[in-house]
């Protein structure tokens, strides 16, 4: 229903961006997994929980605990198609006339320009950045994240993949 | 459903654990292939877990009326969900390595005025080499092919491409990238 109704505001409405509007619809359909769930306990037996005791409040999280795995995963796929850069470029090759294209025929349609507008856009959007005249400069917001994501990198050996 | 989702946050808690020590001590040349044999291992600690765990907590953790057939088993295949949920969040989190976003703010982080011009950003992340490294991970991968100075889908790629695209295109979420 979650995926249905995002789908449909992407299709048919404005309502951006869309970070907020998978957030907000998320916290929208909690009262509708609360609906299910008790509607679910009192109408079949097989899944009845006691609510009153321990263990049925424990069944309560562990499919609001889901739910939020599902919301991570959901999230990761819609920006992996709504931004990812090796799908652009797959996407450019598969409309291309001839269905082959050099790495500069890419560029040209896929600009660098383009790129930057919207990573940038983005960091600004998200009040990790402001814009001073041509240059970007971190928040304290930006300034945050930056230093946790390389804490973490650090912990976990990751290596920026550029 | 608290022995399985308890056996399930251990064995994630050692899975973690398992990556932090594998990514230091050894070369790991294909990272994802890594990460799912360490969580299809730690399966059978899930297995392993989940009985003693189930006789040993308390009696107010476990249902007052007490446990069916059905009900362990679901309870079971619940905590092995939640295993491979949390397995898959973290695959996610895994892969911002590929992040634009999050490798210029690190990068505006190291400048002593945290920032940088657009001129300053191109400079330092050359488009041609960003380009070749997401080209050369698609050859890796077999969704793209590359015929001398030129390259183009392989049936890998245009199945994904064009399944993908079409998400894209109903969507409206074109040209994105």
């Amino acid at each position: 229903m979650y995926v249905l109704t995002h789908w449909a505001i992407c299709r048919w409405l404005r309502w951006r961006p869309h970070s907020k509007v998978i957030n907000i619809l998320w916290f929208g359909f909690l009262p509708v997994y609360l609906l299910i769930f008790f509607a679910l306990r009192d109408h079949c037996p097989a899944l009845a929980v006691n609510l009153s005791h321990v263990d049925g409040v424990i069944n309560l999280l562990n499919g609001l605990f889901i739910n939020v795995m599902l919301l991570i995963g959901y999230t990761d796929f819609f920006f992996g198609i709504e931004r990812g850069l090796s799908l652009r470029v797959m996407i450019e090759i598969l409309r291309s006339p001839r269905q082959r294209m050099t790495m500069a025929e890419i560029q040209k349609v896929y600009t660098y320009d383009y790129i930057l507008e919207k990573r940038l856009g983005q960091i600004v959007k998200m009040n990790c950045g402001v814009k001073e005249g041509d240059a970007i400069r971190l928040t304290p917001k930006g300034s945050r994240v930056a230093a946790m994501t390389r804490f973490i990198r650090k912990i976990f050996n990751i290596e920026q993949v550029i | 459903m608290a022995p399985g989702l308890l056996a399930a946050f251990i064995c994630f808690a050692v899975f973690l654990i398992a990556q932090i020590v594998l990514v230091h001590l050894m070369v790991v040349t294909n990272r994802l292939k890594a990460m799912a044999l360490t969580w299809l291992v730690l399966v059978a600690l899930y297995v392993a877990l989940y009985g003693p765990l189930q006789n040993a907590l308390p009696a107010a953790l476990l249902p007052a009326e007490g446990l069916s057939c059905l009900a362990r088993r679901v309870n079971f295949v619940n905590g092995t969900l939640v295993y491979l949920l949390m397995f898959l969040s973290y695959a996610c989190f895994y892969y911002t390595d590929h992040s634009l976003c999050l490798s210029y703010m690190i990068e505006f982080e190291s400048h002593p005025l945290k920032k940088m011009t657009i001129a300053e950003i191109k400079q330092h992340f050359s488009y041609d080499a960003l380009l070749a490294g997401r080209l050369d991970d698609l050859v890796a991968n077999h969704y793209v092919v590359r015929e001398g100075e030129q390259y183009r889908l392989a049936p890998k790629g245009q199945l994904f491409a064009s399944t993908l695209g079409t998400i894209k295109r109903m969507l409206k979420l074109e040209p994105g990238g």
